[in-house]
């Protein structure tokens, strides 16, 4: 802590503590000058993180350019109370300590001696990705831009989709070392304030040395941190971001990622695509069913693959039986060994070809998938009928929109072949059994996760399973306990045209 | 306390009442009535209503307490505790019974090699799992597969429509035997007023006004589903055959042939059906363990849950030696031991109704 000797609050003694305080901190950069009326004084900011020519032209000439006549006092009043300096953003400085955050935050510190006050001026620049379209949650009809890095950039991105006064931004410093701006966006009117306030005490709650990225928080707020399952949607994609606050939910931004987390979440909200409200609801009703038939498959095919061939040969029509009873003829593993053989395969070749570097990842695929695949056939030690299982799982797996949800399918796909392998499709409903039961209790912040099923929200179901069209969807969901919840009149001219009386073409 | 909503109630009752009868009862209960099963399912139904009504009545005189809280203040704490002893007991020896069977039925049917036991632990793990989570949590399960449970069960007869014989329809009318209608609708009415169960969920729900529309659906529902699966396998296998075969509703799916996708369509019957047994076992230990945790005065019944879950997979694998002991007691004892702890809250209402009479102002003031 700075301690003043005496009242004189000499530059140099401030000087000497901030370079204590900043030690081997070599980006620091200290720029003492004499101005106006022959007052000493500095300029403290850090390499890289101000615009230079800024401070050159906003600051250090208007300055230097001040009337050499006047007091000390009055040169140090028009700085710091009358803000002279024509920079938007400034604000004064009553401790070293705030100073020197302030400096660390990107801020340019001018000390004038024998000043208490200091004076933070925001010149922040620095190197941004720019705005581009969004890589992993691509669409045909929608709109591309993603998040980038930068929270204010994202917030924008926001504001020039919600103008409404009533969408709210409160901003958190979370993380001792990090101290990463946290955002929290809502919409007042549709947001419930038990949920708001959940989600600020559980914020407020952290403490952690550094955050550098929304998963970070994900996992310290979520309500059951040992399931598998997320309890917390993520999206790179700003159009996500305004229909989830539409429909009263809240958004966490978190300074340095692209990826924003929504709360609360349903499981059946994970399996949505944004692709599904910029096309017809027909199409996007077909392809949620075809949606959760492959989710369903990516987690149980292997399985039922084992069950049915180690214990319920007698479901498969003779002639599939033969086919597959020949190419299983030579291996010499057991059904669940062999599932298991392919499936940590897929999963190291999956693994490999997000690692390893991209010029290379095609050619390893292809080795990979196809030499080896085909040699495994050929060489005996896996089945013809398997590889395709395996293949279509993985295929499978890569439906589902949510990573996350898709990495939890793949992870609990094990357990199932062991309890196939054992047990056959009984082990396999007792498995389901088991996920049931872990699904009705989940919840993410309150919100069932199996809702709107199971507990029923009849009015909710239109968009599930399948989407209704828009002017079907009148009202919010209503398992986020919002006290006004229509959101459109439906379709206003059909309702006009009737009192008209019939067709206006 | 209530979060059990009405639609919970139905769905739930609905499966709890079909699982068993459909995969167990319906060649006892054909033995019994022959043609008349319809008679005996719609008049057991009624019954089952009926003695399901008086518990209502007696939960609605304390809605926010369960019998094993307020009992004893109408009978009398030595009444009161060996009358929850032998409903506690009961109930369990009742979930190992149908754990028994179902172990049985899986066994038999599918894993031929597979140890009672083995099969047992991994049901068992499931229920253990389902009695722990709390009621709240096996109503709401009921909801999740309610549709295509109660699809799959009325949709899988009408694939053999075909090969039913019709000319016997005529006897569905015309054969009468008051004794088997009367044997056969004890056998419903056991099952069915298992819905008396409420009396011990009865502060977890909601809106319990309309409880009794709730019960009265669920009733209707299963009837449908039991008589959909019954009227079939009669008309397909004749009342002889069906009488003597152990699982007739397993045979008739095994004549399904669905084209030259599925050679054989049975193994996906336990896909749902399994998971209505799962209902029927958690609800009756679930009732054990709120019964025996309210009885003594304790508020969680997660305390008990997993002990008295384990002790029914125990029982379900040592009271029944064989497959054949089974079949007896199905026959001989089944309609009776499931019927004493549903009639048990008549009486604590007959009591209570007399009490007030004799002390209508206490009664009032309480």
């Amino acid at each position: 802590m700075f301690k003043n000797r005496g009242s004189s609050f000499q530059l140099g003694e401030r000087l000497k503590w901030l370079k204590n305080h900043f030690s081997h901190t070599s980006d620091v950069i200290y720029h003492d000058f004499v101005a106006g009326p022959g007052v000493a004084c500095a300029l403290v900011h850090l390499k890289g993180m101000v615009d230079l020519a800024a401070i050159e032209q906003s600051v250090l000439k208007v300055i230097s350019s001040m009337d050499p006549s006047m007091s000390q006092r009055e040169f140090a009043e028009r700085l710091l109370d009358h803000k002279e300096l024509p920079i938007q953003q400034q604000s004064v400085k009553e401790t070293m300590e705030d100073a020197a955050k302030g400096v660390l935050d990107g801020q340019a510190l001018l000390l004038i001696d024998r000043e208490r006050r200091l004076l933070a001026l925001t010149v922040a620049s620095f190197e941004k990705r720019s705005i581009q379209e969004a890589p992993n949650e691509s669409v045909i009809r929608g709109p591309r831009e993603a998040f980038i890095e930068d929270l204010d950039t994202n917030i924008t991105l926001m504001r020039r989709r919600l103008k409404s006064e009533l969408l709210k931004t409160e901003l958190y410093h979370i993380g001792e070392r990090t101290e990463t701006a946290v955002a929290l966006l809502y919409l007042e009117d549709v947001c419930s304030p038990q949920l708001l306030d959940e989600m600020k005490r559980r914020l407020k709650n952290i403490d952690v040395d550094g955050v550098l990225g929304s998963s970070y928080l994900e996992e310290m707020i979520d309500d059951n941190p040992y399931s598998p399952f997320p309890q917390m949607q993520y999206t790179e994609r700003p159009d996500v971001v305004a229909a989830s606050l539409l429909e009263g939910r809240i958004a966490v931004f978190v300074n340095g990622t692209p990826i924003v987390i929504l709360a609360p979440v349903t499981m059946f909200m994970l399996i949505q695509s944004a692709e599904d409200y910029y096309q017809r609801y027909t199409s996007s009703s077909w392809l949620r069913i075809i949606r959760y038939f492959f989710l369903f498959a990516s987690l149980l095919m292997p399985s039922i693959y084992i069950a049915v061939t180690t214990f319920h040969a007698d479901m498969i029509p003779e002639r599939l039986l033969m086919t597959i009873a020949a190419s299983r003829e030579v291996v010499p593993f057991p059904a669940l060994v062999e599932a298991f053989i392919m499936e940590l395969s897929f999963e190291a070749l999956r693994e490999a070809t997000l690692r390893i570097p991209k010029a290379i990842g095609q050619s390893v695929s292809i080795i990979g998938a196809l030499i080896i695949g085909t040699a495994a056939v050929d060489a005996g030690i896996v089945s013809a009928a398997m590889v395709i299982i395996v293949s279509l799982t993985g295929i499978s797996s890569y439906i589902i929109p949510h990573f996350d949800l898709s990495l939890a399918f793949r992870l609990l796909r094990f357990p199932f072949m062991i309890l196939a392998g054992i047990f056959g499709l009984f082990g396999i409903v007792c498995g389901m059994i088991l996920i049931y039961l872990h699904l009705l209790e989940l919840r993410s912040f309150g919100v069932p996760y199996l809702a709107p099923f199971a507990p029923v929200h009849l009015k909710d179901i239109k968009d599930s399973v399948v989407r209704a069209p828009w002017w079907a969807m009148i009202t919010r969901p209503s398992f986020f306990g919002l006290p006004g919840r229509r959101r459109m009149a439906s379709r206003k001219w059909m309702q006009a045209r009737g009192k008209d009386g019939g067709n206006q073409g | 306390m209530g979060r059990i909503t009405q639609l919970q109630v139905y769905m739930l009752f609905s499966q709890f009442l079909y699982s068993t009868a459909i995969g167990f009862f319906v060649s006892h209960l054909v033995r019994q009535a022959r043609f008349m099963v319809w008679v005996s399912v719609l008049l057991g139904a009624a019954i089952g209503l009926l003695i399901t009504y008086f518990a209502y009545r007696l939960s609605i005189r304390r809605p926010d307490q369960t019998l094993g809280q307020y009992g004893s203040q109408i009978v009398g704490r030595w009444v009161h505790y060996p009358l929850m002893a032998a409903v506690i007991a009961v109930n369990l020896y009742a979930a190992a019974f149908i754990t028994r069977q179902v172990i049985d039925f899986i066994v038999i049917n599918f894993l031929p090699d597979t140890p009672h036991w083995a099969v047992a632990l991994l049901f068992g793990f499931c229920v253990a799992r389902g009695v722990r989570s709390g009621p709240v949590t096996v109503f709401r399960s009921a909801q999740g597969l309610f549709l295509l449970s109660v699809a799959a069960t009325l949709t899988f007869p009408l694939f053999i429509s075909n090969q039913i014989d019709t000319d016997m329809a005529i006897a569905f009318i015309t054969w009468f035997e008051p004794a088997g209608i009367w044997n056969g609708t004890v056998i419903v009415a056991a099952i069915f007023s298992e819905m008396a169960f409420i009396i011990y969920f009865f502060p977890y729900i909601t809106k319990r006004k309309s409880m009794m529309k709730s019960l009265s659906w669920a009733t209707v529902t299963a009837a449908l589903v039991v008589l959909m699966n019954a009227i079939p396998t009669i008309m397909l296998f004749g009342p002889e055959l069906t009488a003597n075969l152990t699982y007739p509703t397993l045979e008739v799916i095994r004549f399904i042939r669905a084209g030259t996708f599925l050679e054989n369509l049975d193994p996906l019957l336990i896909i749902f059906w399994l998971f209505t047994t799962f209902l029927k076992i958690a609800i009756f230990t679930l009732t054990a363990s709120i019964a025996l945790t309210h009885t003594m005065k304790m508020d969680n019944s997660k305390s008990f849950s997993s002990m008295l879950t384990a002790a029914v997979f125990v029982f379900s694998i040592y009271l029944f030696p064989t497959a054949a002991h089974v079949e007896r007691i199905a026959v001989e004892s089944e309609a009776t031991f499931l019927l004493l702890p549903n009639i048990v809250p008549v009486m604590y209402l007959t009591v209570d109704w007399l009490r007030s009479l004799a002390k209508p102002s206490a009664h009032k003031a309480q």
